[in-house]
């Protein structure tokens, strides 16, 4: 009798055990899909897209860019001209923006992207056309890889200019410079 | 008598010692304190050749301790932990343990202790200036601490830390055996020790006391080459330097595997083969030779191992080993990138033998050194490879039966040798060349072309001249002016005019002066050029005989109509001439100091006297060193109602590699722009002997705003050593204002009158 009772009684209580088992277990599943689909969501929509940024490939004929991970602390417009200075990883590319550049301030209006420099990129700047359209082009290509900006205008220490050493149109903003960038 | 005497004494006395006086007052530096005229507040004396300054306007300043003990003359000072310590009569300050000898010591001075400025100071961790020119002293705190230096990587790396980078520069000793970096404003740290230098670089870092720097000196006992890729950069807070990869060891293993290691990334190499001499050469490129290890010696297959540094620009690294019986090794394939290893006994095999009319071709699976001579009777080509196997598919004959080849035979030769016959219509010129692509070697040999027959017929409209050849012509006619003359280049093409009888009785005409032949450089390839001297000249076509073998270019002997005659009677057009940059705005400064404007002026005043020869008028926008705006530089142009624009610049960028001309247009909806841009470009870009970038289209400001065709030359690169020095010639600048010029009358000549 008494062994019967409790061969009863273990059989209620595993049954009991049984609906926990099968409750948690689905639990378990339950979140590990939710994380799932939290994970996808992120990876597609709330992930930062790495930034670009231009460089001249050292014959001085096309630029090419490089990514760099978003640094969640920084203004990104001032990270972007900070990661145009610091210059390329690759040894094949050479960076374009001369010492002592600074980006001063910079203000977005619609898709037109103001930047205004201090005049070291100007009295520093090795010039030339090359030179020039390189360098340019790819504060250019850098800030309207950005899919805010389409285009851009160049200020130095608050004034428009005519040229940045010479050659190039300023006085019009500039958009994304596809030519430059074919031979890469 | 005496009284006078005494008078005399007294003025010699006040004169010696005012004499003094003023001597001690001119050794006065301006001393400058962070920054600040610390003059007037300090006071100074020269004693022995030393500048003291007297020891409580020091403290002052530095805000330090002082004790001075009248008994033992002795004084301390103690400012931010650091105690110094000097004694009237020594001539040493006593830092913590260590001693600073200086020439004056401690000197007393109407009762004041004065102690020597720059020692005592540099004990207190400051840096100094002197800049003897202006007779000026810099006090200043070191802006950055070199921490450590070290290297990285396998010690193709030298890394410098540092507090902030401050500004530095490499400088290179002539034999290229020594490399200096000096920072600026730096002091070293307490803690380091440059015990540093490794199997391959001697490394000391020199304090240079007045100049407020440092010098970090790398010694090699081979020059280091340091280019581009073996640069220096910044990363972070630290300097790095890096170095080629250096070869490391060579040595044959127990499986008569030949591997070479390098200290880093062996790039791919090339492997040639000298069957007379039973040598391999392997050439590597971007590896120096460094201190390596050598374990080889009399070993069955390879006799001798020679390494040399082959070329330093670029660097190639040479290896040449001279093998006991004429095997080949064969490179396998990769799997560390610091390894090159060769397998002995590994013959390469030619395959897909090919012909086409003039040239036979066949790919192989190592370079060959392949000999090539010609046989008289019956007439072919024999081409000798050595250590090949003939691979599948390569026959033993082949019936070509086109123009200058008969048929093509291989066989082997010999043990060593396999050789490819070209069986020829008649003996002619020949030449080889080699690529490599993806792992093989493809080789051409082409048959020169030659030139049969050259004759002139005329009837009432034109001068016809005729020119035949053996096989496929591949030609390019073009037309010079002033004077006029018709140019054609004959590629691949024997020069065998001299041999043509009817070349030299050619009859001259009126149209024709002279017929000369060149040979020429065209584009890094041989040409054959044949150029017709014209007294006049009208219009040309040119026509292809049917079989291609040949060409007839007929010269019209009067402008065909009254239309045409008028068109091609350019009247007077205006060209402005724009010289680039002027004023204060130098343009461009090249590697040596030649300023833009200047040469961009010498170049435009140029293409003006160029021009003053025909019937247009040129104006320059400036015609001295004045600087003008790019909108004023515009409006001369557009309110002068221009017919052409040209303006003249010098290139640069941050790579003193660059270098080459270049044409900018701005695209317009008539095309008028890049035909200008082309003509001139054609002269230049063939013309200049320098690097032809091409042809580019950009929104320049003068370009862009200018109504008439308008064209942008960037001549050449002002940072590119070289070619500052064309750019400082008057030939380089009278060659490209001629190549102007021309390019200018050929698009007028082209478009001209709109």
């Amino acid at each position: 009798m008494g062994v019967n009772k409790m061969a009863e009684n273990t059989k209620i209580l595993s049954a009991a055990q049984k609906r926990k088992l099968l409750l948690s277990l689905s639990i378990l599943l339950l979140t590990a899909a939710v994380l799932y689909l939290i994970f996808l969501f992120y990876n597609n929509y709330l992930a930062e897209p790495k930034i670009e940024v231009y460089f001249s490939t050292t014959d001085a004929v096309y630029l090419q860019a490089e990514n760099r991970e978003k640094d969640e602390d920084s203004d990104l417009y001032f990270q972007i001209f900070e990661e145009l200075k610091a210059g390329p990883e690759s040894d094949k590319l050479l960076k374009t923006i001369p010492e002592g550049s600074q980006l001063l301030d910079y203000q977005l209006d619609n898709t037109l992207l103001t930047l205004n420099f201090n005049l070291a990129l100007k009295t520093n700047h090795w010039g030339g056309s090359t030179g020039e359209l390189l360098t340019v082009y790819s504060i250019v290509n850098s800030y309207t890889a950005l899919s805010e900006v389409e285009s851009v205008k160049i200020l130095l220490e608050g004034e428009e200019v005519e040229s940045l050493v010479g050659h190039l149109d300023l006085t019009q903003p500039l958009m994304y410079n596809q030519k430059l960038t074919e031979g890469s | 008598m005496s009284e006078r005497k005494n008078i005399c004494l007294i003025i010699l006395l006040t004169i010696f010692f005012s004499l003094i006086f003023i001597n001690t007052a001119a050794a006065q530096n301006t001393i400058y304190f962070n920054g600040q005229d610390i003059t007037s507040q300090i006071e100074t004396v020269s004693r022995e050749g030393e500048l003291l300054i007297k020891a409580r306007d020091l403290a002052e300043l530095l805000n330090a301790n002082l004790t001075w003990r009248p008994a033992l003359k002795s004084l301390e000072m103690e400012s931010q932990g650091v105690t110094i310590k000097i004694m009237a009569n020594s001539h040493y300050i006593q830092i913590e343990n260590d001693a600073l000898r200086t020439e004056a010591g401690l000197q007393l001075v109407k009762n004041q202790a004065y102690i020597p400025l720059e020692k005592s100071i540099e004990a207190f961790g400051y840096l100094l200036e002197y800049q003897r020119d202006n007779e000026e002293l810099y006090i200043f705190q070191p802006e950055t601490t070199i921490k450590n230096v070290s290297w990285q990587e396998d010690g193709n790396q030298l890394m410098i830390k540092m507090d902030e980078i401050t500004p530095y520069r490499v400088l290179h000793s002539d034999n290229g055996k020594q490399i200096t970096v000096e920072i600026d404003k730096a002091e070293i740290d307490q803690e380091f020790s440059d015990n540093i230098s490794n199997n391959n670089y001697y490394l000391k870092v020199v304090n240079v006391p007045d100049r407020a720097l440092l010098r970090l000196i790398i010694k090699s006992k081979t020059p280091i080459p340091f280019q581009i890729d073996g640069g220096i950069y910044e990363y972070e807070n630290s300097l790095v330097l890096s170095f080629l990869p250096q070869l490391k060891n060579i040595r044959i293993n127990d499986d008569n595997l030949l591997t070479i290691e390098a200290t880093g990334k062996i790039p791919d190499a090339k492997t040639k083969y000298i069957s007379k001499s039973k040598k391999m050469i392997i050439d590597i490129p971007s590896v120096v030779i460094g201190n390596f290890d050598q374990e080889i010696e009399d070993h069955p297959f390879i006799k001798d191992i020679k390494v040399t540094q082959h070329d330093l620009d670029p660097v190639i690294l040479r290896i040449e080993a001279t093998m006991a019986n004429g095997d080949i090794y064969k490179l396998l394939q990769r799997e560390k990138s610091n390894l090159m290893t060769f397998k002995p006994g590994q013959r390469s095999e030619i395959t897909d033998l090919e012909y086409a009319s003039g040239s036979f071709s066949f790919t192989s699976s190592s370079a060959l050194n392949p000999e090539l001579f010609l046989l008289e009777t019956p007439p072919r080509l024999v081409m000798n490879l050595y250590h090949v196997n003939r691979g599948n598919g390569i026959l033993d004959k082949v019936e070509v039966n086109n123009s200058l080849i008969k048929s093509l035979r291989t066989a082997r030769f010999d043990e060593q040798t396999v050789r490819i016959v070209a069986d020829l219509n008649e003996l002619t010129g020949y030449d080889w060349v080699e690529k490599y692509k993806d792992g093989l070697y493809y080789y051409t040999v082409n048959l020169k072309n030659k030139f049969s027959k050259i004759t002139t017929r005329d009837n009432d409209d034109y001068q016809y001249l005729n020119i035949l050849m053996n096989s496929k012509a591949d030609y390019e006619v073009k037309k010079f002016n002033y004077p006029h003359r018709i140019v054609v280049d004959f590629k691949n093409t024997l020069n065998n005019l001299d041999d043509l009888d009817d070349f030299s009785s050619i009859e001259k005409s009126s149209l024709i002066k002279d017929i000369r032949s060149s040979n020429y450089q065209l584009e890094g390839e041989k040409v054959t050029r044949l150029v017709f001297e014209l007294n006049e000249y009208y219009s040309h076509y040119v026509e292809s005989y049917k079989d291609q073998r040949g060409i007839k270019i007929a010269l019209a002997k009067e402008y065909l109509n009254q239309e045409m005659k008028a068109d091609k009677k350019i009247k007077s057009q205006l060209i402005v001439i724009d010289a680039g940059h002027g004023g204060f705005d130098p343009g461009a400064i090249g590697v040596t100091g030649l300023e833009e404007k200047l040469s961009n002026l010498a170049i435009a005043r140029e293409i003006k006297k160029q021009l003053a020869k025909t019937n247009h008028k040129v104006l320059l926008t400036r015609d001295s060193d004045k600087f003008l705006s790019l909108q004023q530089r515009v409006k001369f142009a557009n309110n002068r109602k221009a017919d052409l624009f040209v303006s003249i610049h010098a290139n640069s960028f941050n790579n003193p590699q660059s270098g080459g001309v270049e044409t900018y247009y701005n695209q317009h909806d008539n095309n008028q722009n890049r035909f200008l841009a082309e003509k001139i470009h054609d002269k230049l870009g063939r013309g200049l002997k320098i690097y032809d970038r091409g042809i580019k289209e950009s929104n320049f400001y003068v370009i862009k705003y200018t109504k008439m065709p308008s064209v942008l030359i960037e001549v050449a690169f002002l940072s590119n050593l070289h070619e500052e020095k064309l750019l400082k010639t008057k030939d380089f600048q009278q060659q490209a204002a001629a190549l102007i010029a021309d390019g200018i009358l050929d698009y007028l000549e082209a478009n001209g009158g709109k």
